[in-house]
């Protein structure tokens, strides 16, 4: 049983305890964070023991007690979790948009030199949805996928990120699904100059595939709106918020709610952590998915600010 | 009030548009023209649309708009003939329904738009933009409900097979024909490319989604990036015009645009395709599926290329005809004329050539003798 410890107590903790008793091989064993309160209340919520201040003290006090680090990527310092990895604890570094290529190419050397596995999470990769047009994609349904169109509409509620690096998940997602690099970058936006994000993004991959994100931060107060479809040589996939709607009458015209589920996407990334470290295998999820994401993100402004289409391969992350 | 009387001037894609024309009580067909220069197969379908309506077939197009007393010219020929028939038309003093495309050649598309607005006819370029999704959507937009709209995205991809898939050819195999090919396809309705001239998708169909845009934008075309890429059928690849494209489109006052485009085959959807717009304004957005409304019909038996969902309250047809009959009356623009048709031409061909060269392309003005 490969015993983990949870970085950060505020950190979607609602979400892993949602998941916790379902990972198969592994369990919480331990929360860390500043604030010792939210720490205990965290670790009641996953089943956990333990607690500490954080990771530092969780290596010098209890270095035996766990096996894995589960953490956003910025939870901590690197040097924090370069010393977890040196100590030969395996790291799930959950980024969902982009990290320090850099930081994260080195802290997988320092991880593999003692035999420590690093494990890039993308949350966004186990969505539901996304498994299931992925696992149609690898079965052969689809034939060659050759188009995937994202939608993603929001409330503006953090305008510190670039409208691009909010849209590095998605990214993310297109070269998965793809499971190609692209080598043309054409970017523009929308909209007034007030507006935080309306950007386009147009990706063209060897071969001729291609892709189209949109991003809009425009949406007033409310639910967010997502889609995503491919379209392969021999079949198609689309995984959309319209279709998927409720209806809710209260006078006038009815509301449209989506149907939640479950945070299963919490769950596959954590299974399938756990399970390469009892397999001893690669996951998909490497620190090179995160430097291409960065080159791309990097040639998106710069396409928006040259008005032309940008080879993301020129570029320095 | 007389129907207006209306020659029906080569009849060899789909019927739909001169049918669309006499769905409306002020339009008559009276006359199916074409010259006589024409192959077999061309007279073989006029002739077949002229008894189907009980009309007589001319094998004289100025022979018949002299002898018919005829005001509304109806054009649906190879897509290389657009034009010309419609030139004709025009300086006969006719007002004018074309099919698409408007031509394969800009050049051709500024010669009609120099004997419409010279003789002072109306014309209307057939398309979709009465169907109710769109006629919802423009109204809602309209109404101010989301504020300016500033982006726009279409996807438009219609599940229809083009012969064999990409791949299939056998090393011994010749290319395939184009033309023979959209000859043959006739059958099944699926020779929107008929001519002599390969068309990819955005000739093709293009003009449809691309009059969304336009239509619920009220904006021009500016700048286009495009790929294109032959994905799904042997047909395109054999004559290197695409079958998938994705193009983005930069339009005047800072608005933006993108299209997703393709023939997707019949196992690629349930229905005649995905199409659905995505409009962002300044005060919300709208997904609107260009489908609904829609009733599902399942039973057992059901062939497996009949549409599970069929469309309902169509009235695309009439409206368009309703629109040009208004253009007349009242000596007003119709919804889509052959100016604002050779402006969708101008953008397709500069999504072609930006898909050939990777870099945005601007799209070409009229020229200023036009």
């Amino acid at each position: 049983m490969i015993r983990l410890a949870l970085i950060g107590a505020d950190w979607n903790s609602r979400e892993f305890a949602a998941v916790a008793r379902r990972i198969r091989g592994a369990n919480f064993r331990a929360v860390c964070d500043p604030n010792r309160e939210q720490a205990a209340s965290a670790a009641t919520a996953i089943g956990a023991e333990l607690t500490a201040s954080g990771l530092t003290e969780l290596l010098d006090s209890l270095r035996d007690e766990f096996d894995a680090v589960v953490a956003p990527w910025d939870a901590v310092g690197i040097e924090d979790f370069a010393a977890a990895a040196r100590a030969g604890k395996h790291i799930l570094l959950e980024v969902a948009g982009t990290a320090d290529s850099v930081a994260t190419d080195e802290l997988a050397a320092t991880a593999g030199d003692s035999g420590a596995r690093l494990v890039i999470g993308r949350p966004h990769r186990f969505l539901p949805s996304m498994q299931t047009l992925r696992n149609s994609i690898v079965a052969g349904q689809l034939g060659r996928p050759g188009l995937v169109r994202v939608h993603r509409w929001r409330h503006a509620e953090d305008a510190s990120s670039t409208p691009a690096a909010v849209l590095a998940p998605d990214i993310d997602l297109v070269c998965w699904l793809l499971d190609a690099i692209p080598d043309v970058v054409f970017a523009a936006r929308s909209g007034n100059a007030e507006s935080s994000g309306n950007l386009l993004v147009h990706l063209g991959f060897p071969g001729g595939g291609m892709a189209m994100l949109d991003l809009s931060d425009d949406l007033p107060e409310g639910d967010n709106y997502f889609s995503l479809s491919v379209i392969g040589s021999s079949g198609s996939a689309i995984a959309d918020d319209h279709h998927n709607q409720q209806l809710i009458f209260g006078g006038g015209h009815p509301a449209a709610a989506r149907t939640d589920h479950a945070p299963l996407h919490r769950l596959g990334m954590l299974q399938d952590f756990v399970d390469s470290i009892v397999d001893q295998r690669d996951t998909s999820n490497s620190v090179e998915s995160l430097r291409n994401c960065e080159r791309i993100v990097v040639a998106i402004q710069n396409s928006r600010e040259s008005g032309q289409a940008i080879d993301p391969g020129g570029v320095s992350s | 009030m007389n129907p207006f009387r209306c020659a029906a001037l080569s009849v060899v894609k789909h019927a739909y548009v001169p049918r669309g024309v006499a769905s409306h009580p002020r339009f008559e067909l009276v006359v199916v023209a074409d010259d006589p220069d024409q192959l077999d197969w061309v007279h073989e379908r006029n002739q077949k649309f002229a008894d189907e309506y009980d009309i007589p077939y001319v094998r004289n197009v100025a022979q018949a708009l002299a002898e018919y007393d005829v005001q509304v010219a109806v054009v649906s020929p190879e897509a290389e003939r657009h034009c010309d028939l419609s030139v004709r038309a025009a300086d006969a003093g006719l007002h004018v329904v074309l099919d698409k495309p408007l031509s394969t050649r800009l050049s051709e598309c500024d010669r009609l738009v120099e004997a419409v607005e010279r003789n002072g006819v109306k014309s209307l370029m057939w398309n979709r933009n009465f169907l109710p999704g769109l006629v919802h959507a423009r109204e809602l937009i309209a109404s101010g409900e989301i504020g300016d709209p500033h982006a726009i995205h279409v996807d438009f991809y219609f599940a229809k097979d083009c012969g064999p898939p990409i791949g299939s050819r056998g090393p011994d195999d010749a290319p395939i024909n184009w033309l023979e090919h959209q000859i043959a396809a006739h059958v099944d309705g699926s020779d929107g490319g008929v001519g002599h001239e390969p068309m990819g998708e955005l000739k093709i169909e293009g003009i449809y989604p691309l009059a969304y845009i336009r239509m619920l934008m009220q904006a021009d075309v500016e700048r286009v990036f495009a790929r294109t890429t032959a994905h799904f059928h042997q047909v395109h690849a054999d004559n290197n015009v695409e079958d998938l494209a994705s193009v983005s489109l930069e339009m005047t006052g800072g608005r933006l645009a993108t299209l997703c485009i393709g023939r997707i085959g019949v196992a690629s959807h349930p229905d005649i395709g995905e199409i659905k717009l995505h409009v962002l304004g300044s005060k919300g957005g709208l997904v609107i599926s260009e489908s609904r409304p829609e009733v599902s019909i399942y039973y057992r038996g059901q062939p497996p290329t009949e549409f599970r969902n069929r469309r309902i309250a169509i009235d695309n047809d009439w409206l368009l005809m309703e629109n040009f009959a208004h253009a007349i009356d009242t000596d007003t623009e119709t919804i889509l004329n052959v100016r604002a048709g050779r402006e969708i031409a101008a953008t397709v061909e500069a999504a072609l050539e930006s898909g050939r060269i990777g870099q945005p392309v601007s799209v070409s003005a009229i020229p200023d003798c036009v």
